[in-house]
Order: C-alpha cells, then sequence, then structure tokens
C-alpha cells in the first residue's frame, strides 16, 4: 500500500466493500504514513463537502416549474371560457372589506364551526368529495390571555374588546343537536387601524391558458357540533363529541373506536386522549398543494377546495428550527401557543430538523414519529391536514429523514378542564417521540423530546409558529365553508404579519403575496355576489 | 429496472437546486441550467409515466428506487447540458462569484462562507474540467462512485482513480497557499 493508491482514497471515503475495506485495515495498522494519508483525504473531503454543498443554487423559475407541472398533468387546466375575476383595486377592495366588516359582530374569541354530521357523511361524500365546514378566525392581536378561561377567574374580560354576538353553543355528544345554521363572524374592532393596503405586490402574470372555473355549485350546507369553543368568561369548556371530521375525510378513514392509533387515520378528526393518549403521524412527503394553490392564484383563480392541502402548504415552507446536539440525527422543536381559529384551543407545532450532513445523505431511516398526551393536560386532539390521506395507502409514505430537511406537523389540541392547575404546575403537555434506524445499525433509536405550554400569546411566539399557524389557518379556510367571509381573511390578513422570519426566508414574503390576492379574489366574488 | 413514478413536485423541489447548480457548472448561464433542468424534469415524467423509453444509455442500478431516479436525472442532466454545449458551441462564461447567493445563512456567517467557497473553488479551477465534475459529483451531490460512473459513463474505476488525482491535486494546492492567504475559517481544518 502506498500514498498513491486510488484504493486509499476510496478507504478514505468509505467506497470499499468490507472485504477491500478489512484488507486496507491490515495494511493501514503497518503502515501509519497511510493511515496519516487517509486522514488527511478525509480532512479535504470534509472541507469540500461542506463547502460546496453550500453553494448557491438557484432553482428553476415558476415558468419552469409550470411547463413541468403541465406536462405531469398537475395543472389540471380544464378546457373553459376565460373567467377572470377582475378584482377592484387594492385599496377599494380594504374599503369594502372595512365597510363590510362593520356591520357585523364584534367579538374577539374566535367561533369555529365545523363540518357534517357522521351520519350526513356517506350522503354527501360523493356529492362533494371536500365539503367543508364553516370556519372563523380570531385574529389574537396581542398577548392577552384569551385561554383556560374559568369563571370568575377571568382576566380577558378587562380587555376593551367584548363579546357581542352568539356565544358558542355548549354541545353534548348528541349528534342530532345542530347547532344555528347561520354563521357568526368575528372581528376585531383593535386591529381595524392597522389595515393599509400593502406596499406593493409582485407582478401576477396571467398564464396564457384557458382558465380553470372553480366549482361554482353552491354546496348543500352541513354543520355539525364539532365547534366546542370556549369564550373568555363562558362556561367551562364542554367536552367535544370525538370522530367527526371536520374535513370530510373519507368514511374509511374514520378511526375504529378502541382499534390502536394507528398512522394518520385520525387525521381531521378529535381524538380522545383518554381513549387514545398516543397518536402517530407521517413525514410529510409532498408540497404539491403549494404549487396548484399557487398556479390557481397565478391565473387569477381561487384554489378549488380539494387542492388545498394544509399540511402540504406547510411542509414547503423551510423553518429555523434548533440543530440536532451532536450524535444525534435529528432535533424536535416543540412549541405550544394560540390556536388562530379557535381562541379556547392550543396549537401544537412539532418541528423536526435533520442534522445537516451531504445533501442527499440519509440521516434516520425506518422512522416512526409518536406524540403522547397528557390526558390530565389535554382532553383531545386532532392532526393538522392529511385530510382522507393514508400514508400507506398512497405508496407515498416517506420514512427516511434526509440531511438538512425540516417537517412540521400541527396539532389542535382542546385543553383539558382542570387544565389550568396542571399548567401552572408547569406538567408536561405531551412528548413526541422519534423512533428510527440509524443509516447502518440495526437497533432502533429514539429521540425524545416534551412540550408544556407556557401560556405564551401570539406575539410571544416564534416567527415559525406564527408563519405554521398562519398558513395553516389559510389552507383550512380555503376548504373550509367560510372562504367566502371576507372578515375571516382580513383577519387572516394580520396573522401574517410580524411572521416572516426575516430575509432569509423570501418564500414567505412571496407567499404573503400570494395570501393578499387570495384576499383580492375573495373581495371581488363578493362584490360580484357570492359564489354563483 | 423501470423508472419509478415519484411525485414530480416533490421531486422537482428536492433536485432542481442541486441539478441547476450542475448543469450551470456545465454550460455557464442559469437560464440555460434551468431549460437543461425543466427538461430533465419533463423527460423523467414521460419516461416514468410510460410514454417514452428509457434511454437506452441508462445503466441499470439496483440500488434503491429514489437513488436510482437521482443518478437518471443527474444523467439526463449531464446529457442536456452537453448538447446544449454541443448546439450553443462558445466559450462559456463561468459564473461570477457575485452571482452566487448564500443558501441559507445570516448576513456575517454569509460573508465568511462565501469568501471560504470562493476561494475553494478558485482552487478547484486549477483542477482538470473532469477532475472537477466527479468533486463535484461526489461531494456536492453526495453521488457514490457506482452512481458517478453511471452518470459519467466512466468506469467505476476511472472514478475512482479521477477522484484520488483531483483530491492529491488539491491537496498540494492547498499546503502550497500562503497561510495567510487561506480562510481562517480552513486553518484549523488543515
Amino acid at each position: 500500500m502506498n500514498a498513491n493508491d486510488p484504493m486509499l482514497t476510496a478507504y478514505a471515503l468509505d467506497e470499499l466493500d468490507p472485504r477491500e475495506r478489512a484488507q486496507i485495515e491490515q495494511l493501514l495498522r503497518e503502515n501509519p504514513q497511510a493511515a496519516d494519508e487517509a486522514d488527511d483525504v478525509r480532512k479535504v473531503a470534509s472541507m469540500l463537502n461542506n463547502t460546496l454543498r453550500l453553494e448557491p443554487a438557484a432553482g428553476l423559475s415558476e415558468e419552469h416549474r409550470e411547463a413541468v407541472l403541465r406536462a405531469a398533468g398537475v395543472l389540471h387546466m380544464k378546457p373553459a371560457p376565460q373567467a377572470v375575476i377582475e378584482g377592484p383595486s387594492w385599496w377599494r377592495s380594504w374599503q369594502f372589506a372595512a365597510t363590510a366588516a362593520a356591520c357585523m359582530v364584534f367579538g374577539f374569541g374566535a367561533y369555529a364551526i365545523f363540518d357534517a354530521l357522521t351520519e350526513s357523511r356517506p350522503k354527501y361524500a360523493s356529492e362533494q368529495p371536500s365539503k367543508p365546514g364553516a370556519m372563523m378566525i380570531g385574529v389574537p392581536t396581542d398577548d392577552a390571555d384569551t385561554r383556560y378561561h374559568q369563571p370568575g377567574t377571568d382576566t380577558a374580560m378587562s380587555h376593551p374588546r367584548e363579546i357581542v354576538g352568539k356565544p358558542a353553543q355548549p354541545y353534548t355528544a348528541s349528534t342530532d343537536q345542530r347547532p344555528p345554521a347561520g354563521k357568526l363572524t368575528v372581528f376585531s374592532p383593535a386591529i381595524d387601524s392597522e389595515l393599509k393596503p400593502p406596499p406593493s405586490l409582485p407582478e401576477f402574470p396571467v398564464v396564457p391558458e384557458p382558465a380553470t372555473v372553480v366549482s361554482t355549485e353552491k354546496s348543500p350546507q352541513i354543520i355539525t357540533p364539532m365547534g366546542v369553543k370556549r369564550f373568555p368568561g363562558q362556561q367551562p369548556l364542554v367536552q367535544p363529541t370525538y370522530g367527526f371530521s371536520r374535513t370530510n375525510a373519507a368514511p374509511a378513514a374514520a378511526p375504529k373506536s378502541g382499534s390502536g392509533s394507528v398512522s394518520i387515520a385520525g387525521a381531521g378528526l378529535f381524538q380522545s386522549t383518554k381513549e387514545r393518549p398516543v397518536s402517530t403521524f407521517p413525514l410529510p412527503t409532498s408540497t404539491a398543494s403549494y404549487a396548484e394553490v399557487t398556479a390557481a392564484l397565478r391565473r387569477k383563480q381561487l384554489p378549488p377546495p380539494e387542492s388545498v392541502r394544509v399540511d402540504e402548504l406547510v411542509n414547503f415552507f423551510t423553518f429555523d428550527y434548533a440543530l440536532p446536539v451532536s450524535g444525534k440525527p435529528a432535533a424536535l422543536d416543540l412549541e405550544v401557543g394560540i390556536c388562530p381559529w379557535d381562541a379556547g384551543h392550543r396549537l401544537l407545532r412539532i418541528g423536526i430538523r435533520a442534522k445537516a450532513g451531504g445533501s442527499s445523505q440519509v440521516m434516520a431511516e425506518d422512522v416512526a414519529m409518536s406524540v403522547e398526551f397528557n390526558p390530565a393536560a389535554v382532553a383531545s386532539y386532532c392532526l393538522i391536514g392529511y385530510e382522507g390521506q393514508t400514508g400507506a395507502a398512497n405508496g407515498r409514505s416517506q420514512t427516511k429523514l434526509i440531511a438538512g430537511g425540516t417537517a412540521t406537523a400541527l396539532y389542535e389540541l382542546i385543553p383539558a378542564v382542570s387544565s389550568e392547575t396542571h399548567l401552572k404546575s408547569s406538567t408536561g403537555l405531551l412528548t413526541v417521540k422519534l423512533n428510527y434506524v440509524a443509516p447502518g445499525s440495526s437497533s432502533r433509536r429514539t429521540i425524545e423530546a416534551s412540550a408544556s405550554d407556557t401560556s405564551a400569546g401570539w406575539l410571544k411566539t416564534s416567527d415559525d409558529f406564527r408563519w405554521a399557524a398562519s398558513v395553516a389557518t389559510f389552507g383550512m379556510l380555503l376548504r373550509s365553508e367560510s372562504a367566502n367571509d371576507l372578515a375571516n381573511w382580513k383577519q387572516l390578513s394580520q396573522l401574517f404579519r410580524n411572521s416572516s422570519g426575516g430575509p432569509r426566508h423570501e418564500e414567505r414574503t412571496r407567499f404573503a403575496a400570494y395570501v393578499e390576492k387570495t384576499i383580492e379574489l375573495v373581495s371581488a366574488r363578493a362584490a360580484s355576489g357570492g359564489r354563483k | 429496472m423501470t423508472l419509478p413514478a415519484l411525485d414530480i413536485v416533490a421531486l422537482m423541489n428536492r433536485y432542481e437546486r442541486p441539478l441547476v447548480r450542475y448543469a450551470q457548472s456545465i454550460v455557464g448561464e442559469l437560464d440555460a441550467a434551468r431549460d437543461v433542468v425543466q427538461e430533465t424534469f419533463i423527460k423523467y415524467v414521460r419516461v416514468s409515466s410510460g410514454q417514452d423509453a428509457t434511454p437506452s444509455a441508462q445503466a441499470a442500478n439496483d440500488s434503491e428506487p429514489s437513488r436510482y431516479v437521482e443518478s437518471w436525472l443527474f444523467t439526463v442532466a449531464r446529457n442536456g447540458s452537453l448538447d446544449h454545449l454541443r448546439k450553443f458551441s462558445r466559450i462559456i462564461p463561468l459564473p461570477l462569484p457575485d452571482d452566487r447567493r448564500s443558501e441559507a445563512a445570516g448576513p456575517d456567517e454569509e460573508l465568511v462562507n462565501r469568501e471560504s467557497a470562493d476561494w475553494l473553488l478558485r482552487l478547484l479551477d486549477e483542477l482538470t474540467p473532469n477532475q472537477r465534475e466527479v468533486i463535484r459529483l461526489k461531494f456536492q451531490n453526495d453521488l457514490s462512485y457506482k452512481e458517478i460512473a453511471d452518470v459519467t459513463g466512466l468506469s467505476t474505476t476511472n472514478v475512482g482513480f479521477l477522484l484520488h488525482v483531483g483530491l492529491k491535486k488539491l491537496r498540494d494546492l492547498l499546503r502550497e497557499a500562503p497561510r495567510d492567504s487561506i480562510p481562517v475559517h480552513y486553518r484549523a481544518a488543515l
């Protein structure tokens, strides 16, 4: 063995098969000079790896991407007459929004009514596969703590905003008890003065292709007693009815009571922590929905609800999650904060960040993610997104963590009625586990992290939390029956402020412009008489 | 082995940057590199959906499907880049350092990274084009010897030799470099 043997380089770069490696290792024991040489090769290799990996890389332009998506048939362009909605100017649309909002009920807490009765679902499922429920968004405009209010302990009532309008109906488990069909609208006057037309919008080129016509048939209204919510000063939380889908997941996806919690079967459903303290969720595999949604908006169309997949939208973005400590392939970054569409609920953000390494290096294999909830603190939970999907069924389950990647999962949590004392004593809310096999190893290992709820208000949460929550709300609103409700969109626009993540997240700035574009289209549609 | 049909958007998200960077290292211009990569993905869509036959030049690879797709993409991007060069045979403008933008780093960190990277890239310019190419494929894109052989059409032994010689040359250049010209960043590593 001499220092000039390419085998030595191949050995240092881990390119030999086990037999060759054993041979070289034997030789290296006898030849310290060659061993030093191998070390030198590794040093240069690592320098190259670290540097070249960071060499700036431009991606495709939107036009290039679209050309590929069209070739793949992902951009579904139905031949149809050009039906471009001419929206009013920005300022006019905001004026319109303000006027419309002024007629609405003032309130602060969020109000949500979700989805179909289980019994009704099969009846409608075939007619309207993505039948959305009504949804209202509350913008937590400051750090006022609006959670876990027990009668007599309310602090938010001293806040200048007050709740007018109908309080939430306390629902029982009886499934035939429906909430009023009319919608309640939330509007917070405190934010009105902040509403300004955005300074500048990027150009949205009109794609010279036949436009897609968004489904125009008004869907049958199905509202279920799923909206379990609490306002400051209201009665304590009523336990929700479990097993309703808020997003019309296919009935087959509904979990069977008593069966073990499996994969994403529970997506879109609230699960009781007493029945199922452990939830599992898949690693994201696709961000296709982002391309579909933004392509529709560039054509001046509101994206069809079924093209909006919340988990894919959220996972399009990168997040600045904490890096793993040395020796671990990944780190978990957990955060619990206010839920923008229901002030009585909490939102759990689970961030996963794989160790930086070679650009396509597999850091962990056969990854299984799970969350174990503390039933004393969390009454029930609902995985956001993944509607109607089963990971294995569509062959898209992803079980590997690739170097440098991030993944995000969101859960909506309903606090246990007795949670206040537990939270104050900072009992953990939940534990997240990342179970994996290290490449080249056969034993399973687990990375664990626990989260407690610091009761942080909206602005005390991290940029990453606010961004993920805002994007999720955007997606849920587009899928919901309240997608036409300007006041909600106006609230949403507020959510997107202060979560841009700075100059490193250009994609967020771009997306914020898409959100404004959406609002413009909703305004135009409202002005022309709603969906027709 | 046929080309597995993976989610095209996920595939683009994953590979558009590495492929554009690689294509640009061959064709020079960003726009041309993007065109090449766009055609690469479109070809993938057609081949994986059975509309087109797998290119015969593609060596079968028995590793896992996603790795197979990866070397397939690099192969097609490389062939497309070389075609482009043949079609538009002219002097290749090298990307200027200023065109290079760091992916994800704060301003200070970015500056340090960029200075160090530029310094190293200048050293790489001293190597032969095929040494540079295998180094990029190996260290920038984490391809194995076998995968690099598939992409470039060289033998595995040839790839090993090019890498060996290229790295040796690079180490000589590093040793010869005046110490104060080496970015602080790297001094400790040497």
